[in-house]
């Protein structure tokens, strides 16, 4: 696995498991309707950690309702659905109250992608850092490695966080911005204290 | 290359922590082919044993 940060991409030859599988099938089709980013825990996952989730986390831009529909449609075309609704006004509804809606293919619940708009311009910052991940079979935008660290450490903070943070940090020791950590570390907590980050 | 040996944790937190670092290390001394094999066998057996529960 290869990090250049200044290209911003990993290499990875990696042999594809079923997550991946799973998150290349859905991310191919919402690329082609609107930028993304996979956020939390999938991102470790991608990169080597050794566990599973149920879930994977992913930042939408904020679209139109008409637009948001064509994805759904190709969605539902590609044997997707929805877990939270139906109905596209109920779903882009959900979204636009800063809700997750998750999506698995059809008939099954587990895994499947927490889809998200930005909550603010903490969150928005995600789309301007990411990195691409390019594997055999396609690519992955993710979260900048120090955003990922930063929420996972600052943020989140379960023992899983820390250690997917730990994952991270010890593969990519050498290529890691700790100065950029420590600048999102203090964001974060501003976040947390109810200031505006703007 | 030299072999590199997992340091036992006092605590099961210490010990989860130190099998992480010592993974780490192995994805950066191995080819990604290598460690991949072996997440893919660990992922794709639970994703497999959770689509079994399911159906049960």
């Amino acid at each position: 696995m290869k990090y250049n940060p200044g290209k911003k991409e990993i290499i990875c030859n990696k042999e594809l498991n079923n997550l991946d599988k799973f998150a290349l099938d859905f991310l191919q089709i919402v690329g082609k309707h609107v930028d993304y980013v996979v956020v939390a825990g999938y991102v470790s996952i991608l990169l080597g950690r050794t566990r599973i989730t149920e879930d994977i986390d992913v930042f939408i831009k904020k679209i139109s309702k008409e637009k948001f529909i064509e994805l759904y449609k190709e969605l539902l075309e590609k044997d997707f659905w929805c877990l939270n609704a139906e109905n596209i006004d109920e779903i882009y509804g959900f979204l636009e109250d800063k809700l997750a809606v998750r999506f698995a293919y059809k008939n099954t619940s587990i895994p499947n992608f927490e889809v998200k708009f930005p909550k603010d311009k903490l969150d928005e910052e995600v789309f301007e850092d990411c990195i691409i991940v390019k594997l055999s079979s396609g690519k992955i935008k993710i979260s900048s490695l120090e955003r990922h660290i930063a929420f996972k450490k600052y943020f989140l903070g379960s023992d899983k966080d820390v250690e997917d943070a730990l994952h991270i940090e010890a593969t990519f020791k050498e290529e890691i911005d700790d100065r950029k950590i420590k600048k999102l570390e203090e964001l974060i907590k501003k976040r947390q204290n109810g200031k505006t980050i703007s | 290359m030299e072999r590199q040996f997992l340091k036992p944790g006092k605590t099961n937190k210490e010990d989860r922590l130190n099998f992480i670092k010592f993974w780490a290390n192995y994805i950066r001394t191995h080819s990604d082919k290598e460690w991949s094999q072996q997440q893919k066998v660990l992922i794709d057996s639970q994703i497999q044993n959770a689509k079994s529960l399911r159906k049960k």
